[in-house]
């Protein structure tokens, strides 16, 4: 008696946790056909007139000229279909939530617990054909906590647990070259005088951060070299590589400082940032690590030698991705990083990689998305041509084998243009 | 008419190619035979119409013989040294979370893709000393470096434990002050403020050292270890003491301790004490002096002035001495105008090359290696368009572990 109400509530208990996810779309069938002109399901891997499966969420195969099965949906697309595309670094939906500079070591802080799900920036990224991003915490903490990698379709998180992020840079030293100008106020609450003004130092926010070690860059080695000796715990994960990390650094020679740790502690993962990864003393230093370089943001007037990295570091084998650092950088611009690398001389192939498969390994999550081999996440776009050209359009992306965003019906341009010159 | 431009322009290119790989190979290679009018070799005398010849990086022979390409030039000496390079990561390369850091070293704080390396080279610089910057009371371990190659560690370390940097004077506490409002949370606010603080803070640290006091947290255990090598002379201990109340300071704390071995850094006014130097037998590094002897101290708000035979005093009372440039890149204040400074001040040729080779190389313990042309020294070179240090002389070549950095056949006049 007891054991038939036992089973029955642990039944009633699998219907419930069985149940869709709530959020929109979430209901639709998760199993779809999408025929189209070709399919790219990795980089160099390109199959013509073919035919996408999907089962319940997932790739189930990809064949060219195959006949669809009349009992499922079918979606016919004049155009290209690709996995969709990965975003590395960026405060989407987290501005100003993924810094703490209260602590210089903050391993276990989730950014998973730091983005709000409804912002619209998971909405304008989708409409980017970017499928899923990583948020990475604190790069001005020495370590920062934990990169979590979020599905940008109801901003559901893929993985809490795919990187520890630390900074090898000079912004997550206590008191560095710059100093702000800011001068915050004295006590809290009260208008009295400040530091300054009594002829101590400026309570700049750069001093303010001066209570914390380390402010050297032999300080900082010495804390991680400490903190890495733990026997368990997030440093003993990433120590060997069970645990990727996400390297901030900058200066070539901070660059330089971060791969000799990284081969000292068998690290495996990325540098974020190296915008003069193109030098071949850099890249040599890397090719002797197991990490990959998260490279940009680029600003419009970034130097041609940042743009060639991609170039440089592909012909030497080593992965590459972009960052985006969206709220700051539209999601649109992701692909306009790509069109740059491919300007300077990157090959077609490894920018595709970097904006999908090499961008799902370095951010930690390697075995879910990045391609549309059988057995991954159904996240795909369909373009209206080649995605690594500008010109080409987005007509909708499917997460999870659900179609979660659709071009918005436009008028012909010609037809707009009449309208406007009548 | 047009195959004809073709067949030029062809040809000018394989023409092009060829030349810039001989001259890629040339470059490469490190045997050489460099034949002077005047041979400095900084051991001994100069020798007349001499030659020194390069093998494997290193001096083969001095004198005759050697083989590779002939390199000729009006003079040669070894390749200067610096102990007051200024090339480092500012505030990035010394760790103020507290005022002594003496068990952390430099070598970790190095941006050796600094285009300054490659102006030391230029000005005839090819080993220098690197220190952390002097806002800790004790900042930590001080390397020697070569100043071209491949920028890492490996390829340019000479000496990891050169020396133990400390700091005398306003520079350590300036930024520190007493707590005050309710933001006590800065470090700033705990460290030294005054002179008297941080002679202070420098006392206590070898006191406690003796007597084992607060080893028992890690970090302070380290800094104890690297003091007790400095007690035993096993390291020396480079002061950096600018004023004549600071060089005191700092030669009083060596008597007091009984360290061996201490170079006064930076030492300006170091020329006013003869008698304590001469008692204390410390050594002295110059700061790169300008023509009119005013020395400004732009973070102090200081200035000193010096004497132009300053150098020769030193020499005089047969103190140990080194000229310097910090990496300066303003005419007068480079470390080859500085050696003929100082004999514009009565300071001897010989005297004067020493101070920018072998002395400066004996204080942080590298003259096995590097500092005079000798058999078996690293082949680092100056080679000259005239006398070394003459106003109407120039560098026309550096050599640096034998390879060619500024090759004098390609210099345009």
């Amino acid at each position: 008696m007891t054991g038939a109400v036992g089973a029955s509530l642990a039944a009633a208990l699998l219907a419930v946790a069985s149940r869709p996810l709530p959020g929109r779309g979430a209901d639709e069938p998760r199993t779809v056909q999408v025929r189209a002109r070709e399919i790219w399901t990795a980089a160099g891997q390109r199959v013509s007139d073919a035919l996408l499966l999907v089962v319940d969420g997932r790739v189930r195969s990809v064949k060219a000229g195959a006949e669809a099965d009349p009992e499922l949906p079918l979606v016919v697309h004049d155009g290209v279909v690709t996995a969709g595309l990965i975003a590395c670094h960026t405060d989407s939906g987290a501005q100003g939530e993924l810094e703490d500079d209260s602590r210089s070591v903050m391993p276990t802080a989730l950014a998973a617990y730091a983005f709000d799900p409804e912002h619209p920036d998971f909405e304008r990224a989708l409409a980017a054909g970017i499928t899923a991003l990583a948020l990475t915490p604190g790069d001005e903490n020495l370590v920062g906590g934990l990169t979590c990698v979020v599905k940008t379709a109801g901003a559901r998180v893929l993985e809490r647990e795919a990187t520890l992020a630390i900074s090898f840079s000079s912004r997550a030293l206590g008191r560095s070259g710059s100093q702000g100008f800011f001068l915050l106020g004295a006590a809290e609450g009260g208008a009295g005088p400040t530091a300054a003004e009594e002829g101590g130092p400026e309570l700049t926010a750069r001093t303010q951060r001066g209570s914390r070690e380390p402010t050297s860059y032999s300080g900082a080695l010495l804390m991680l070299r400490k903190l890495f000796a733990e026997k368990e715990g997030p440093f003993a994960r990433a120590a060997g590589g069970e645990l990727p990390v996400t390297l901030e650094a900058l200066d070539r020679h901070e660059v330089l400082r971060a791969a000799r740790f990284a081969v000292e502690h068998d690290l495996v993962g990325a540098i974020r940032g190296a915008p003069l990864a193109s030098d071949p003393d850099v890249v040599a230093a890397l090719r002797e690590t197991h990490l990959g370089v998260i490279v940009g943001p680029w600003s419009a007037d970034q130097t041609v030698r940042s743009l060639e990295s991609v170039r440089a570091l592909a012909e030497a084998g080593i992965p590459v991705a972009f960052a985006l650092d969206a709220p700051l950088h539209h999601p649109e611009e992701l692909r306009l990083f790509a069109a740059r690398a491919l300007w300077a001389g990157a090959g077609h192939d490894a920018v595709f990689r970097a904006l999908t498969s090499d961008a799902a390994r370095l951010v930690g999550t390697p075995d879910h998305i990045g391609t549309l081999e059988p057995g991954r996440d159904a996240d795909f776009v369909l373009w209206s041509g080649d995605p690594l050209d500008l010109s080409s359009r987005i007509e909708a992306v499917y997460v999870d084998g659900v179609r979660r965003w659709t071009a918005p019906a436009r008028p012909a341009s010609n037809e707009r243009d009449e309208k406007h010159h009548r | 008419m047009r195959s004809i431009t073709a067949r030029l322009v062809v040809l000018l290119v394989v023409v092009t190619a060829a030349r810039t790989a001989a001259a890629q190979q040339r470059s490469e290679q490190d045997h050489w035979t460099v034949r002077a009018a005047m041979v400095y070799t900084a051991a001994g005398a100069p020798i007349e119409k001499g030659s020194v010849a390069i093998a494997d990086g290193k001096i083969a022979a001095v004198g005759g013989g050697g083989g590779g390409d002939v390199l000729e030039v009006a003079a040669v000496t070894p390749g200067l040294i610096d102990l007051s390079i200024e090339i480092d990561t500012g505030n990035c390369s010394v760790e103020q979370s507290s005022e002594v850091a003496a068990a952390l070293s430099v070598a970790d704080s190095l941006d050796l893709f600094s285009y300054e390396w490659d102006r030391a080279l230029r000005s005839g610089v090819t080993t220098a000393l690197a220190v952390p910057a002097d806002f800790d009371v004790v900042g930590g371990l001080g390397v020697v470096l070569k100043t071209g190659g491949p920028p890492t560690l490996e390829a340019r370390l000479v000496r990891g434990d050169a020396v133990l940097r400390g700091a005398i004077g306003t520079q350590p506490s300036s930024g520190n002050s007493m707590p005050r409002f309710s933001a006590p949370q800065s470090f700033y606010y705990r460290r030294p403020t005054t002179r008297m603080g941080v002679e202070w803070v420098f006392r206590k640290f070898f006191w406690d050292t003796l007597q084992g006091e607060g080893a028992d947290d890690e970090r302070t255990a380290d800094d104890q270890t690297v003091a007790r090598r400095v007690l035993k002379g096993d390291l020396p201990l480079s002061i950096r003491a600018r004023a004549t109340q600071d060089v005191r300071t700092a030669i009083y704390l060596k008597e007091e301790f009984g360290i061996p071995r201490v170079i006064l850094h930076d030492a300006v006014e170091a020329w006013r004490e003869p008698e304590l130097l001469v008692r204390s037998k410390v050594a002295v590094v110059l700061p790169p002096i300008p023509p009119d002897g005013r020395v400004e101290d732009g973070f102090v708000n200081d200035s000193y002035f010096v004497p132009l035979d300053a150098a020769k005093k030193l020499a005089d009372l047969h103190v140990p001495f080194a000229l310097s440039g910090q990496s300066n890149a303003t005419v007068g204040t480079r470390i080859a105008d500085q050696a003929g400074l100082a004999q514009r001040g009565g300071l001897s040729f010989e005297a004067a090359l020493a101070a920018v080779t072998i002395e400066p190389a004996r204080m942080v313990g590298v003259q096995d290696r590097v500092g005079s042309i000798e058999v078996g020294k690293d082949a680092d070179l100056v080679l000259w368009s005239g006398k070394p240090f003459e106003p109407t002389s120039r560098i026309v070549g550096v050599l640096l572990n034998g390879r060619l950095m500024i090759d004098p056949r390609a210099e345009t006049r």
